[in-house]
């Protein structure tokens, strides 16, 4: 991305690989959650962990001078889109 | 109280009973007959002695006069009568009071008034009573300890196929395919017994497989179904004409759909583990495997402070299926971070034999017992599923580990250690 370097913590960068392979398109939480976690979890609806990072990531990208890419969807859940 | 000590214990009570019943009437009746014994003879005597004063010799003196007879000619009229009496007379040669039983008796013969007075001894008769007496004792007591010893060999041979059958029962479990191996029993109670044991068990067999292969199969059924859901809800919410309303509405049924595919997923591992379709053979190192789980909880909720206490170098190994350690562990992290109460961190302690999870809070309101129970929630409108701690506990048990809930000092200690170790 514009040969900036972003310093990332693992998830984030997890967090942000899924969102560009998946851009334009609208991710539901859970499907995320699930990206993240992986396994079985007895949470069904705990997804505050989430937005805690894609706070952090958003933070990230507007600080390297981006712009903010990733969209909350009706809450639903978030896309990734260049407009 | 087992069973030899209480048949025992009412043989000897009944035993004394009898003995002492018994004893005292056989005493009292050989008594009497001794008695009686005695008496006829000293009459028979008496009798004699009369026969001969009547006959015609009147000189008393070839009557002996000692200590067992004495005949006198009485001066003056007396009465005709007999006395029995009980008496004691000292002997000087055996040095003791010795008892005789006494007749005096007076007749009149030819106008002379005779008082006769005949004893006998009665130390034979005693010493006959004492005899009898202690010989039926040794005996009687003879007879208690072979009937204890006998009943103690005859429960022990009797009881036998039935204390197998009770030890057999004790390792029985439902889970476990296997059929309880009931010993042959040549008693018809306890044939009886282990075929009503038999046909209990093959009809609870019957009737779990039928319970499990029920929610195994709803399990994968719902799965497909659900999976389309998914996926149509996902194209749905990449349509750019929703309005506010609608996306409402969609975010519910999304939650809803997560929250069921959770379930199943849930169902489906307990029954793939109620099935032992997870082979327990790889070599799994507890506390390597909780440190790595760690760092990714910590990655994942960077808010929540986690306290290690494991030394480095502790191993904790056991034979298991990693993927299950895996989720055993994530569940009861995953349960200390969501239910820890303030900000104190969550300690996670660890060694050789156990792994120890706590985390701050309230006690629960509901009975520890139920916590490992499927669908058991603290809070019903609480958006846990109700089956991780169930789900745990079944890993643990068919890795034969053993999961320990405990509250003290507002703490909740779930802890995790090898069967046959004990707690620290």
């Amino acid at each position: 991305m514009q040969g900036i370097a972003l310093d990332l913590r693992k998830k984030e960068f997890e967090l942000l690989q899924f969102f560009l392979l998946n851009s334009r398109k609208v991710l539901s939480k859970s499907a995320i959650a699930e990206h993240l976690w992986g396994d079985f979890m007895d949470t069904a609806d705990r997804f505050d962990f989430l937005y805690n990072h894609i706070k952090n990531l958003r933070k990230k990208i507007r600080e390297a001078g981006g712009k903010d890419y990733i969209h909350t969807v009706y809450g639903l859940g978030y896309k990734f889109s260049q407009s | 109280m087992n069973l030899i000590s209480i048949t025992n214990r009412a043989y000897l009570l009944f035993f004394f009973l009898a003995f002492l019943v018994g004893g005292g009437m056989s005493f009292f009746l050989l008594q009497h007959l001794l008695y009686e014994e005695v008496d006829e003879s000293l009459w028979m005597k008496r009798e004699q002695i009369r026969g001969e004063l009547q006959a015609g010799s009147s000189d008393i003196s070839t009557y002996s006069q000692n200590q067992e007879s004495s005949l006198e000619i009485l001066q003056e009229k007396g009465d005709t009568t007999s006395q029995w009496k009980d008496i004691s007379i000292y002997d000087k040669r055996e040095g003791e009071m010795i008892p005789f039983r006494e007749l005096t008796s007076s007749f009149l013969i030819k106008g002379k008034f005779y008082r006769l007075i005949l004893r006998k001894s009665l130390i034979e008769t005693e010493d006959l009573i004492e005899v009898i007496v202690l010989s039926f004792s040794v005996l009687i007591m003879l007879l208690i300890i072979s009937m204890l010893i006998v009943n103690r060999w005859v429960v022990r041979r009797i009881w036998t196929p039935f204390f197998q059958t009770l030890k057999e029962l004790a390792n029985y479990r439902l889970t476990d395919p296997k059929p309880v191996q009931l010993p042959d029993a040549k008693i018809t109670e306890f044939q009886k017994l282990n075929q009503a044991i038999n046909a209990l068990t093959t009809r609870n067999q019957r009737d779990y497989e039928t319970l499990k292969r029920f929610t195994e199969n709803a399990s994968h059924e719902i799965q497909t179904p659900l999976a389309a859901v998914k996926s149509n809800l996902d194209l749905l919410i990449q349509s750019q004409d929703l309005t506010e309303s609608q996306a409402s509405f969609v975010r519910s049924i999304l939650k809803s759909v997560n929250k069921l595919s959770k379930l199943n997923e849930g169902l489906l591992l307990l029954t793939k583990m109620e099935n032992q379709q997870f082979p327990v053979s790889e070599k799994v190192d507890m506390t390597k495997m909780l440190l790595s789980r760690i760092e990714r909880f910590q990655d994942l909720f960077e808010d929540s402070a986690i306290q290690c206490l494991i030394s480095p170098n502790t191993t904790f190994l056991i034979a298991g299926a990693s993927d299950l350690v895996e989720i055993l562990l994530d569940n009861l992290l995953n349960n200390a971070i969501q239910y820890n109460s303030d900000k104190s961190p969550i300690s996670v302690f660890a060694n050789e034999q156990q792994i120890r999870i706590s985390n701050s809070g309230k006690p629960f309101s509901t009975a520890p017992e139920t916590l490992f129970q499927r669908f058991a929630k603290e809070d019903q409108a609480s958006a846990s599923l109700g089956l991780g701690l169930a789900i745990s506990q079944q890993i643990c048990q068919i890795h034969g580990l053993i999961l320990d809930y405990s509250y003290e000092t507002g703490q909740h200690h779930f802890s995790i250690r090898q069967m046959n170790t004990e707690p620290e």
